[in-house]
């Protein structure tokens, strides 16, 4: 695969790394925070894949919109790891996980207001700043808007513009974000900057209500987030791509054929561009 | 320090709000959001916090069912700050704050915290982080040692018996536990109080081992060489075959 990559779970590590060449995705992406300060057994089954594949970072626990304090050593603790593996791209949420000094290990929605975004901006400032390079925001899902004052595409827009980070467009997110706050999926991303998206998430999602959908990363993608997605990368440069699936995650193969669906998408629409 | 001076106080108030709501599941007054969607807030959370800790702790968890388990987790995540970002060393947690905060499970089983304890040496000792290893070839004046081991005080024998078992027969016990560094297992060995101040004294007697035992023998009023010298050698040879010298 030239552009669709794949999460490297621990259930399907010793298969990807098995995998023939010719059948692999074109990148692995992986939390550095399951990763780094570990060894033994998980180290060497790191160590075997990124011998063999590009590793992409796509982290947890940054909590770039926290209240709290910025966790410095932990950055530069990031920043060890993607230099020692040789990563390029290390990507975050743009959300929140700690606050008064708990970490809660998921994401949380930062309030969409003015003060946020001075706040966040001058975090990823300090971010890039250790890392040496610019980092990659990804707009999050959520489930319900925290004390609001604008909206949510100007939000992340003014965010990255300032920063001069890149963003990653989770297209699935866009989906399950349009449809629980009753917008357009179209429009919101047309307002996004659009010249600054570097890398790109696709995973599947539960309805768990008729208003209500949860971005679970448990199941296949779906057509509508196809088609969303097909449309979308008209407007974008060729980049990296991944699927994403972090629970009931299925035989390599079965995977790997979503992976080249996604892959021929990517194929049709840049390709030909590129030509 | 990251900048934090632009965030006002009402916005980080609102964040404070919800971050307590995830680790209550009360919803706090004052909070801006939408009320009938938040629990999926909260159950995502806490599902995350739950799982890992009953990966973690197998043993804890069955001992205590699944009322005090839950109950005990819900106090942790309630009272207790997570410090670590990466998750997997977030299970340590629960035994700081058993050790550390007020809490009605350990006075209720004042065993909880070594159990836990010992549930978390294994995990720590099959993740933490590769330490260089010597290539010298132990012999008994130059002990080269596994460095991914650690030597634990038990006041109940966990290491050989079921903790209904232990907890009805309390007794000192010195286990070192260490991880095979062929097959990354995990395996620990029972050693006696003698033994466990031995290999702990190591680094500061040059690794020698027999030197070591004769000098920690003194305390025990054991003063027979030959009868040291033997023991040395069976020790040395059982912990070369298991893998904690190398």
């Amino acid at each position: 695969m030239k552009y669709v990559g794949i999460g490297f779970r621990r259930d399907i590590a010793q298969d990807i790394i098995d995998l023939a060449p010719e059948k692999r995705p074109s990148f692995i992406e992986v939390a550095p925070e399951n990763w780094m300060n570990m060894g033994g057994y998980w180290k060497n089954i790191f160590d075997q894949a990124a011998s063999q594949y590009q590793v992409n970072c796509h982290g947890l626990s940054l909590s770039i919109g926290s209240p709290d304090e910025l966790n410095e050593h932990f950055v530069h603790e990031v920043k060890d790891f993607i230099t020692d593996y040789n990563i390029s791209i290390y990507s975050e949420h743009l959300s929140y996980s700690q606050c008064d000094n708990a970490h809660l290990y998921d994401l949380l929605p930062i309030p969409f207001r003015k003060d946020a975004i001075d706040h966040i901006v001058g975090r990823i400032k300090t971010v890039q700043d250790i890392i040496g390079k610019a980092i990659t925001l990804e707009n999050v899902s959520y489930y319900t808007p925290l004390a609001a004052e604008m909206g949510e595409a100007e939000f992340i827009s003014e965010i990255i513009e300032r920063s001069e980070c890149s963003m990653l467009l989770d297209v699935n997110n866009v989906y399950v974000n349009a449809f629980n706050h009753q917008y357009d999926a179209k429009d919101f991303i047309k307002n996004l900057p659009l010249d600054k998206v570097a890398y790109m998430h696709m995973a599947g999602h539960k309805k768990v209500a008729e208003d209500l959908i949860i971005d679970t990363h448990g199941s296949p993608i779906i057509d509508p987030v196809f088609d969303l997605f097909e449309w979308t990368i008209q407007y974008l440069k060729p980049m990296p791509v991944l699927l994403e699936r972090d629970f009931n995650i299925p035989e390599l193969p079965e995977l790997l054929d979503e992976a080249n669906h996604l892959e021929s998408i990517c194929t049709k629409q840049w390709d030909r561009a590129v030509i | 320090m990251g900048s934090s001076g632009n965030l006002k106080t009402a916005t980080k108030k609102q964040q404070q709000l919800l971050a307590e709501y995830c680790r209550t599941g009360n919803i706090p007054s004052g909070l801006l959001a939408k009320t009938d969607r938040l629990h999926h807030y909260r159950r995502l959370v806490y599902n995350v916090i739950y799982d890992t800790l009953a990966s973690a702790y197998p043993i804890t968890k069955a001992y205590l069912g699944k009322e005090k388990w839950k109950s005990l987790i819900d106090d942790f995540f309630k009272n207790y700050p997570n410090q670590s970002p990466q998750i997997w060393k977030m299970p340590y947690g629960l035994f700081e704050y058993l050790m550390d905060y007020p809490n009605p499970h350990s006075e209720t089983f004042p065993f909880l915290a070594e159990l836990v304890h010992f549930e978390w040496l294994e995990i720590e000792l099959y993740a933490e982080s590769d330490i260089e290893i010597g290539k010298a070839v132990s012999t008994l004046e130059s002990i080269n040692i596994n460095p991914h081991h650690r030597i634990v005080q038990l006041s109940y024998p966990f290491h050989r018996l079921s903790v209904a078992e232990a907890i009805q027969s309390p007794e000192t016990k010195f286990v070192v536990l260490f991880r095979n560094l062929e097959n990354y297992k995990i395996e620990f060995s029972e050693v006696s109080i003698l033994v466990a101040q031995v290999l702990k004294a190591l680094p500061e007697n040059d690794c020698d081992f027999l030197h070591t035992m004769k000098k920690i023998a003194v305390n025990y009023n054991i003063s027979e060489v030959e009868l040291i010298e033997k023991q040395a050698h069976t020790l040395f040879s059982k912990f070369k075959q298991l893998g904690l010298f190398l």
